[in-house]
């Protein structure tokens, strides 16, 4: 036990937890289990790409399909979580499109975002640097500085 | 600087084609052209620079006309046929040729008349202005012919006594250097005048045929009297006349004014009482001594040697058992075992104190003797001048020993030493002053008023005053290396020497040429030259300060202001205004701001290097930055939407 979270880094219990609840889920709401995992699935492959610290883009990612899936989770809670509405949800395309266009944005945006800023900011850091070096080279040619 | 007509004073003007004759010592003398047409019959006699003229030719040149002597009438720089610039002192024409020319005896009246009583005259106008002549001699006395009297010749154009042959100096003028007799007392001026009397008597120079040694030596071993009238028939009154004033002591010699008086000087006889012999001789050197002047006189030819027998006591046990003087004995054994003389490192010098002492007591007329040479304490500065290494090395000793002092306190009778005796410890201070402004060459210079500078950075140009400094070095301008400094050694210790106050401080503080404030300071002294003495326009020498690097502006650190003064410099330099170069690149308050604006420049390079480092630095960090930022706004649109899709579901 001890071996297995130490292997896990820490996070034993958490993981435990999450087990619980999906077990929980699985037992007590198996439709809406699967809907979440369809509608999920494009977080849950960002997930397992994404490795770096804090998981930024699975986030982004997840919250954009939970977006998309809280229509047809509503309407699934109001059926009183039958497995033939969460089947016919999730063979509904449209409500599929959603969330999974949703999570497809969010990824675009993690992509985009960061390199327009990362631009901005270079070509801000550009120009400072060439008007300080400007301005030296206006010292060091009034002046003999050693 | 010698202007191109040779003019002296603006007032004569030398002809150098027309030479008048060759005084004693090689001495040059040109006809002179007075320009107020006074009808004046002038001469002018060239100085030679390793034998500066005597520095009292101005008291000789000041004051009422002395009958039969030539004196000085003005003296500044010319050119001689061969265009060499020299210096020149006028005076007026002799009468007519030397006496040495004169063949055969002079007569008795002839001699009292025409050489005697003029002299003597000549000498008590001298006296009157505190001057001694120290050159009576055949070759330096004149006349126009036959029985007219005498004129005594130039006498203040080389050191005192220097030109002087040793047969017709008192013994212990003779023994000393030929440039370094001193001023001497006008009783040194009768003994010679009594030489020169004896010569023409006799038709001939009396020990002709004797080196200088050996004249001394005869003259102290039989009396001068004794050695130089020696089987030579004599009038009774020139034969009376010569027995006092070829005394051996200068106190037992006639005044001049009594030589105007033949007769009475004749009468008066001085009860001197003869030197001591001794029973049994000492050996010194091979030599067989017998009397205490011998003694003196051996030991100072002989320091090492005389060392070792003062430090045995032969000398103290010969003073008191052979020559019967215990008195004196006794003060040679008070020297010898004075207390504290070292073994090792100050020795030498000591047992050159000790001998100096000693001879000083056994002879009280003998001269300064240190090292084998021997000089009057007054004459040890023109000794300075042209000496050789080992004499140098010797008068060197005797100023850094302060050897003056003691040597003065055997000889408290000669009141005209009294100069020497204070100026002892000054002479030493310069000579121990460091810098180009100090040492050996401040010390000629200090000692030697009429010495012209030395310099050959002034390629011939003459300098005898501070006025000549500036003009020479434009003159010299013209032909010099201007890579090399305008100033050196000899130059520096002229100004020094010549200079007050603000000057000579400006030089102490020099101790090279190559600093950048030592050449500062050295602008600063033309600077202060140039202002005080009103030379004119200087081009040629403010360029070489230009261009070997005296008026530099490189520690300046503001290129732009730097340019504006370059500018400006060159402006002044090609104006020859070296004040004016002065004032651009010493001007404190605007290096102050220079200095300012430089340090408040190196503050903002720093500043902006820090800022472009840290642009370098905080890249890969912006990058991540930018991402996380990413992921930020991408999950707030996402909640956003969330909301709206909960907003959307509530209010359908």
């Amino acid at each position: 036990m001890a071996e297995s979270s130490a292997k896990l880094g820490g996070k034993g219990p958490v993981l435990w937890l999450q087990g619980l609840a999906c077990g929980a889920l699985l037992a007590f709401a198996a439709p809406t289990l699967l809907l979440l995992a369809i509608f999920g699935a494009p977080a849950l492959a960002c997930f397992a790409a994404d490795t770096e610290p804090g998981r930024g883009m699975t986030r982004a990612v997840a919250v954009a399909c939970i977006a998309g899936a809280l229509s047809p989770l509503w309407h699934l809670w109001l059926a009183h979580d039958r497995m033939e509405v969460a089947l016919a949800s999730v063979g509904d395309p449209w409500a599929l499109t959603m969330a999974w266009g949703g999570g497809a944005c969010a990824w675009a945006l993690c992509q985009i975002l960061p390199a327009l800023l990362q631009s901005f900011w270079t070509m801000r850091d550009t120009a400072r640097a060439r008007a300080i070096e400007e301005e030296l080279k206006q010292l060091r040619d009034e002046w003999h500085v050693g | 600087m010698p202007d191109e007509n040779g003019v002296v004073a603006s007032t004569y003007k030398i002809d150098p084609a027309r030479p008048v004759l060759t005084l004693s010592g090689g001495l040059r003398a040109f006809t002179v052209i007075d320009r107020r047409d006074t009808g004046q019959a002038l001469m002018a006699v060239e100085t030679r620079q390793d034998l500066p003229a005597r520095p009292r030719i101005t008291l000789a040149r000041a004051g009422t006309p002395v009958p039969f002597a030539a004196l000085p009438l003005d003296y500044g720089t010319g050119r001689d046929l061969a265009g060499q610039a020299g210096w020149f002192i006028v005076c007026d024409a002799l009468p007519g040729p030397k006496l040495s020319l004169a063949q055969g005896a002079w007569r008795e009246q002839e001699l009292i008349a025409c050489v005697l009583q003029p002299a003597a005259m000549a000498l008590c106008g001298l006296l009157a202005r505190g001057l001694t002549h120290r050159s009576i001699h055949p070759e330096n006395l004149f006349r126009e012919g036959p029985h007219l009297p005498v004129t005594l010749g130039p006498f203040w154009a080389a050191p005192p006594g220097s030109l002087q042959p040793a047969v017709y100096e008192p013994p212990y003028m003779a023994r000393c250097l030929a440039t370094g007799r001193g001023d001497g007392m006008i009783a040194d001026d009768v003994y010679a005048l009594g030489v020169t009397l004896l010569a023409l008597a006799t038709g001939r120079v009396p020990l002709a045929g004797m080196d200088e040694a050996q004249v001394i030596r005869r003259k102290i071993e039989l009396g001068s009297y004794t050695a130089l009238t020696e089987n030579v028939a004599l009038p009774p009154l020139i034969a009376d006349l010569l027995r006092s004033m070829l005394a051996e002591d200068p106190d037992h010699r006639p005044s001049p004014e009594l030589l105007l008086r033949p007769e009475q000087a004749r009468s008066r006889r001085v009860a001197a009482r003869p030197p001591r012999r001794a029973q049994l001789p000492l050996n010194l050197k091979g030599r067989d001594i017998w009397s205490a002047r011998d003694l003196a006189h051996e030991m100072g030819l002989w320091p090492e040697r005389a060392h070792m027998l003062l430090k045995s006591g032969a000398v103290e046990r010969w003073l008191r058992r052979s020559l019967g003087d215990t008195q004196l004995a006794m003060v040679v054994e008070d020297l010898t075992r004075q207390p504290g003389l070292p073994e090792a490192a100050e020795a030498a010098e000591q047992a050159d104190l000790v001998v100096m002492k000693a001879v000083s007591c056994i002879d009280r007329l003998a001269p300064l003797v240190w090292r084998g040479i021997a000089v009057q304490p007054d004459g040890v500065g023109s000794a300075l001048v042209g000496a050789t290494p080992e004499i140098t090395a010797a008068l060197q000793e005797i100023v850094a020993a302060e050897a003056v002092a003691p040597y003065l306190a055997t000889h408290e009778r000669r009141q005209e030493l009294a100069g020497p005796r204070e100026e002892a410890r000054e002479w030493h201070l310069w000579l121990e002053a460091r810098g180009p402004a100090g040492g050996l060459r401040r010390l000629t210079y200090q000692m030697n008023p009429m010495l012209v500078c030395l310099s050959p950075l002034l390629a011939g140009h003459i300098v005898m005053r501070m006025s000549d400094v500036l003009p020479a070095l434009e003159a010299a301008s013209a032909t010099a290396d201007r890579s090399r400094p305008p100033i050196d050694g000899h130059i520096a210790a002229f100004i020094a020497a010549r200079a007050d106050g603000p000057l000579t401080g400006d030089l102490i503080s020099i101790s090279s040429f190559a600093g950048p404030s030592e050449r500062l300071q050295v602008l600063r002294l033309f600077g202060r030259l140039e202002t005080r003495m009103q030379p004119g326009p200087l081009p040629g020498l403010a360029g070489w300060l230009l261009q070997s690097g005296f008026a530099t502006l490189e520690d300046w650190r503001s290129h732009k202001r730097r340019a504006e003064l370059q500018d400006a410099l060159t402006k002044a330099a090609n104006a020859g205004r070296i004040g004016a170069m002065l004032m651009l690149v010493d001007d404190a308050a605007a290096k102050d701001a220079d200095e300012a604006g430089a340090e408040a420049a190196i503050a903002r390079v720093r500043e902006l290097e820090a800022a472009l480092k840290a642009i370098e630095i905080d890249a890969p960090q912006r990058s991540m930055a930018a991402q996380q930022l990413g992921y930020e706004v991408a999950t707030a649109l996402g909640l956003l939407a969330t909301l709206g899709a909960v907003i959307g579901l509530a209010w359908p």
